[in-house]
């Protein structure tokens, strides 16, 4: 906490310079109540001995304060902006702590509509939710965010630590043809973590996003289609359960494919929105012993979503959602499940998940979302039943 | 009878007529004397204005400007750019910050600062009633669409 005041201070003088300088960010608060049995009982007997936090991710209990976001940015020209972005939010698997995160880090110049290139910490250009919505809860219709994109589960990349290139082509009508390539550091010896600086695998994540964007008279449709590409270098850890270190010369390296791609249709209508994301990524072990069955493993996810904008200026907004993740295996496969602490890297089980959900949000300004959400678990380890409220805040 | 009465229906309509007639507003988008771009459709108005594209075509920076509420800028926010409401167009700003790190638009008050913030800078676009658009201000914008309201 100390770090983000000191952050703030620092620049809170700036404001007064002659760079366009501005500091937004959003926050909420949410309050749940979940009940009822896990829809599977072996994955939750599974989940209460090797998973990696006593709740599953995004599951309703109390009061709880997701965290509060700080988007700084600064026009240091009138082509190059920069962007720095850092959470302070819930310590991972705790109740009690608050942690400093680093979201976003970059410059970004702009050199004519088609070609834009942005350096430094970003959002891995892969479909629309990651690239547009991430966990922002102000900005997303429904509360909760999708297991699929969780950083805090790491099951897709979600950041890139390197250089992208973007833009759009005019085409007619209207249309507009957009892209967005980019290459990074990539994936981790563990998949949550972000690999900021001093990178010891020499390959090279690569990600390419294409979208068509067709005109609407209130806002656009899109269609989007998304791969990416890694090669990661991390450690065999036979069994759930199972800590290894990784400074122990039996510890054996093992060298894995990752090929990933997604498909998304977006809408964003004066009388609806719908939201369709669909990705599938497979890891290949290219290098190393693992368990059979571990050499080849594929995860699967889906995100779908509708809501309706009704009342005076489509404020009141009903919606349904199915989210879907389906991991490899019956533990995650030999790379989603690990963590590194130190030298030491444990494997741990994480459950597929699949959920109903339905609620309405409401728009009492154009800087807070009030969300009522009920969540009904199909498959995964939640309690079957959960309801939130959610107060949502950009400013 | 029947005469009459369309007789009566038809002045009715050519009172009605010249009334909204002289009612009616003329917007106008303009753009700085020096953008190449000569003329356009109100997609276009959209993509610039709120920076769906990144630049301009030769690369200009895209500075647009927005006034404090009247019914002229009404007008703009829903009919040009398609938004449901002036909080729309709020959230949709901030979106924006949080997605591209784009500004939101510089806000001025009046027509003449609009034209004056347009005339100053290569990349202003903006939008002002037709009449306030004297032949000194004509001299340092263009008018690239109107629209009659």
């Amino acid at each position: 906490m100390l770090k983000l005041f000191t952050v703030v201070l620092i620049c809170m003088p700036l404001s007064a310079s002659a760079n366009e300088f501005s500091l937004s960010g959003f926050a909420d608060v949410n309050a749940g109540y979940q009940f009822g049995s896990a829809r599977d009982a072996a994955a939750q007997a599974m989940f209460e001995t090797f998973g990696l936090d006593p709740h599953a991710k995004s599951s309703q209990s109390g009061f709880g304060l997701v965290g509060t976001d700080f988007t700084l940015t600064s026009e240091l020209s009138d082509t190059v902006v920069y962007l720095a972005e850092v959470n302070l939010q819930v310590e991972r698997g705790r109740s009690t702590a608050f942690e400093f995160d680093v979201e976003r880090m970059y410059f970004r110049k702009t050199i004519n509509p088609m070609l834009n290139i942005q350096a430094g910490l970003f959002f891995t250009p892969i479909g629309y939710f990651n690239r547009n919505l991430y966990s922002r809860a102000w900005m997303m219709v429904s509360a909760q965010v999708p297991d699929l994109f969780e950083e805090e589960l790491g099951l897709i990349p979600t950041h890139t630590v390197g250089i992208q290139f973007d833009g759009g082509f005019a085409l007619t009508g209207n249309h507009r043809l957009e892209y967005a390539v980019s290459a990074g550091n990539g994936r981790a010896t563990d998949p949550v973590a972000n690999v900021y600086a001093r990178d010891d695998n020499p390959w090279r994540s690569a990600t390419a996003m294409l979208e068509w964007v067709v005109p609407g008279e209130h806002k656009d449709l899109r269609f989007g289609v998304s791969g990416w590409h890694d090669v990661i270098n991390t450690y065999r850890v036979a069994q759930m359960g199972e800590t290894r270190s990784i400074a122990d010369p039996t510890t054996q390296a093992i060298r894995m494919r990752e090929l990933g791609g997604s498909l998304h249709a977006v809408y964003r209508g004066k009388r609806f929105s719908v939201l369709a994301e669909a990705a599938a990524q497979r890891h290949t072990v290219i290098r190393g012993m693992v368990t059979a069955g571990d050499e080849r493993t594929t995860l699967v996810g889906v995100v779908a979503e509708a809501s309706v904008n009704l009342g005076d200026d489509g404020r009141w907004k009903p919606y349904v959602r199915y989210d879907r993740v389906s991991l490899p295996g019956i533990d995650g496969g030999p790379y989603l499940g690990l963590r590194l602490d130190d030298d030491e890297i444990s494997r741990f089980y994480i459950p597929d998940a699949q959920m109903a959900i339905t609620g309405v949000a409401w728009d009492p300004s154009a800087y807070q979302r009030l969300k009522l959400e009920y969540s009904l678990a199909l498959d995964g380890v939640r309690p079957q039943h959960a309801v939130v409220v959610q107060s949502a805040f950009g400013f | 009878m029947n005469r009459n009465l369309m007789i009566a229906i038809a002045v009715a309509a050519t009172l009605a007529s010249s009334s909204s007639a002289s009612q009616a507003g003329e917007l106008v988008v303009i753009v700085n004397k020096a953008n190449p771009t000569a003329a356009m459709s109100k997609g276009d108005v959209r993509n610039h204005y709120l920076k769906k594209q990144s630049s301009w075509s030769n690369g200009e920076k895209l500075r647009p400007v927005d006034t404090e509420s009247s019914g002229q800028r009404d007008v703009f926010v829903h009919k040009l750019l398609g938004m449901t409401s002036n909080e729309d167009l709020e959230r949709y700003w901030l979106e924006l910050k949080y997605q591209k790190a784009e500004s939101p638009p510089k806000r001025v008050e009046g027509d003449g600062a609009v034209i004056k913030f347009v005339s100053a800078f290569k990349g202003g676009i903006g939008f002002v009633d037709a009449a306030s658009l004297d032949a000194d201000a004509r001299s340092k914008v263009q008018v690239v669409l109107t629209l009659k309201y």
